[in-house]
């Protein structure tokens, strides 16, 4: 309670709340902006903080942060670019609604549970905080295999109709994670003497153009799935915010993914993006009508958006609690607080609780302007629907390109973001699945430097790592989850043939 | 079905190559732990154990129907708007350092609209101008991101419409 009062008094200043305010909006347009990363949103809100307090900082940052997460969301449903990666889950339902002639109700759905998500994460960490810290604190490199390794396990999932083409883009996505540095050694592989390989292959550009360019060279060819949109726009109809009737028969889904989720991103490394992913699939496994899922179903939207932004409330309590950053985001924050003298770690609760409170405070008010701002962004994205494609799809292909761009100020990233969406659109023409590749790629230096780690730590005893109890449990899970889809078909066939 | 099988074969093809790549170019790892080279070696052996059934699948599905003669027609190749827009994105891309970012993204503006089908001169020039100027100004002058401005001649010209934005 002492917290919820230290917080309360920090946040509620005029400046501060405005500082929030301004935060949410460049957060939400950031975020919508297919190649504005959350992270990049971070960074970019940094700029704005050099004159402000430390306290003040730390809000405005949050609320940067947390807005930029939901902004994702915006553009994954209205043109199926993820704005940032942990958005990719809502375009499988996202934009198949916004396409069935409800881009509102898709947007509000998303609007609705990330705000819940983030507010859920938010009162969690009030409540829990110190324990679940406790609890992360325990998770070595075996049990954050075993959580990656999780990760992946969606795969499978993904597309259950085409489990081989899902599990060949998945791996391809973890071998393209091996390129460049190897983390523990340090020895160059398939980098074939390209410096720029060095460094791996940029998860960004891939990203951008997997998702974006890929969708304009789709389009190029055959017209036109935004089109599509801008014909329902007449559906208004049908086409309405969600009701609290509706929000309340998926209480269920929301509850479970906020949870998952805030568990999710407290575990250092693992972050919105497997929430999300791991929310939406287990989901997808526990739902009566799994065949609903990826046609508009308002539950995938749901997971997906309470998940991504309950794990960005669940990556503040490492980085807060144990001077830990759950991912970059995290990590920007770190260093610009540490730069104004902050000292983050077990001593911030006891030595400086007014960072801790002001944080939790401002996450719930950011979560809920977050839902007003977002609104007046997703209406004015709404309106570019109304622009011929022959001009839209341009602008989108511009705006991957300054993305790419801006993350390195190169222009190699922009080479590699249309290779990768000429290669995408390769792979989607032979029934490939490039969402299942770029989570090959965002797990892959995790899966790898983690199991690494955790087979050095046991000096090769293999079965060592294998049966730790955390371990143990969570591999026997993700085991079950990657080969159901596959064992599914057979035991109905069976028992087709039985009858 | 052909091309597909094909694309199937040469990825595995790629990937055996790769899996004695590594092997030669990456050192040996120290006993009882698992070196950067192993990892990729699993991860290979799995990619074209799951390419090879692929293929498998292909041409099983294709009843053994599978013709490797190629009508290929060069002309409705290069014309296909997909092959078209693919080169003009690289080409964009490759030339943004050199001609900058104002003078590339209008080019580049004007000949993709048209390829999707925009014809009114008019509109492709006027929204060709107030997309890229629009984009300058939000990325370059608000959030401070240092766009190309290119070389040489570019540059010049560059710098004067920077001097009036």
């Amino acid at each position: 309670m002492e917290l919820i009062k230290l917080g309360i008094g920090v946040v509620f200043v005029p400046q501060t709340l405005l500082l929030i305010f301004f935060g949410t909006v460049i957060g939400v347009i950031f975020g919508a902006l297919p190649g504005v990363s959350a992270s990049m949103a971070v960074v970019l809100g940094l700029t704005f903080t050099y004159g402000l307090d430390p306290v003040t900082s730390i809000a405005f940052l949050v609320a940067v942060y947390c807005a930029a997460i939901t902004g994702g969301g915006i553009t994954a449903i209205l043109f199926k670019i993820p704005g940032t990666p942990s958005s990719a889950p809502t375009t499988f339902d996202g934009h198949p609604m916004a396409q069935n002639g409800q881009p509102m109700r898709a947007l509000s759905i998303s609007l609705i549970c990330s705000a819940i998500g983030g507010i859920f994460a938010a009162i969690a960490m009030f409540l829990i905080s110190p324990q679940l810290s406790k609890a992360a604190l325990k998770f070595g490199p075996s049990e954050l295999f075993a959580i990656s390794f999780m990760g992946l396990s969606v795969l499978t999932a993904l597309d259950e109709g085409n489990v081989l083409k899902t599990l060949i883009s998945g791996l391809l996505g973890l071998w393209l994670a091996t390129v460049g540095m190897d983390p523990i050694d340090g020895f160059a592989r398939f980098t074939w003497g390209n410096s720029t390989l060095l460094s791996g292959i940029e998860m960004i550009p891939v990203m951008i153009g997997m998702f974006a360019i890929t969708q304009i060279l789709k389009e190029t060819r055959s017209r036109s799935k935004i089109e599509n949109l801008d014909e329902s726009k007449s559906d208004k109809k049908n086409d309405k915010i969600v009701s609290v009737k509706e929000l309340w028969d998926i209480k269920g889904t929301i509850a479970r993914t906020g949870i998952l989720g805030t568990i999710v991103g407290i575990l250092p490394g693992a972050g919105a993006t497997i929430a999300s992913f791991l929310c939406y699939t287990s989901e997808v496994k526990i739902s009566k009508h799994p065949e609903t899922f990826g046609k508009g179903e308002i539950r995938g939207i749901a997971a997906s958006e309470t998940a991504n932004n309950a794990a960005t409330g669940g990556s503040m309590v490492p980085l807060l609690s144990l001077g830990i950053p759950g991912g970059n985001a995290a990590a920007i924050m770190m260093s610009a607080l540490v730069m104004k003298g902050v000292q983050m770690g077990p001593l911030l609760l006891q030595n400086q609780p007014q960072y801790m409170g002001s944080v939790f405070v401002s996450m719930i008010i950011t979560n809920i302007i977050m839902v007003f701002v977002s609104f007046a962004v997703a209406k004015v994205f709404g309106k570019i629907l109304g622009i011929p494609y022959s001009i839209l799809g341009t602008l989108i292909i511009m705006l991957a390109v300054i993305g790419s761009y801006a993350l390195q100020n190169t222009t190699g990233n922009v080479v590699l973001m249309v290779i990768a969406g000429i290669i995408g659109y390769a792979f989607a023409e032979f029934g490939f699945n490039n969402a299942a590749l770029i989570l090959g790629l965002v797990l892959g230096t995790m899966v790898e430097s983690n199991l690494r780690r955790a087979i050095m730590i046991e000096q090769g005893n293999i079965a060592a790592v294998f049966t730790k109890p955390i371990t143990a449990t969570l591999m026997v899970v993700s085991a079950v989850s990657l080969l159901w889809p596959i064992v599914k078909p057979m035991i109905m066939k069976k028992r087709n043939a039985a009858n | 079905m052909t091309l597909e099988l094909l694309f199937n074969v040469g990825l595995a093809v790629f990937f055996i190559y790769c899996f004695f790549f590594v092997g030669s170019t990456v050192p040996a790892a120290s006993p009882n732990t698992l070196g950067g080279a192993e990892w990729s070696k699993i991860l290979l052996v799995l990619l074209i154990i799951s390419l090879i059934a692929n293929a498998y699948k292909i041409a099983r599905s294709s009843g053994g129907n599978i013709n490797f003669k190629f009508n290929f027609d060069i002309k409705k190749f290069v014309t296909n708007k997909m092959f078209i827009g693919s080169v003009i994105m690289l080409a964009y891309a490759y030339v943004l350092d050199s001609i900058g970012f104002l003078t590339s993204s209008f080019i580049m503006f004007l000949l993709y609209s048209r390829l999707l089908g925009e014809k009114k001169i008019k509109t492709l020039l006027l929204s060709a101008f107030g997309c890229v100027v629009l984009l300058y100004l939000i990325f370059d002058v608000v959030l401070g991101i240092m766009l190309p401005r290119g070389t040489g001649i570019f540059r010049t010209m560059a710098l004067f419409i920077e001097s009036y934005i």
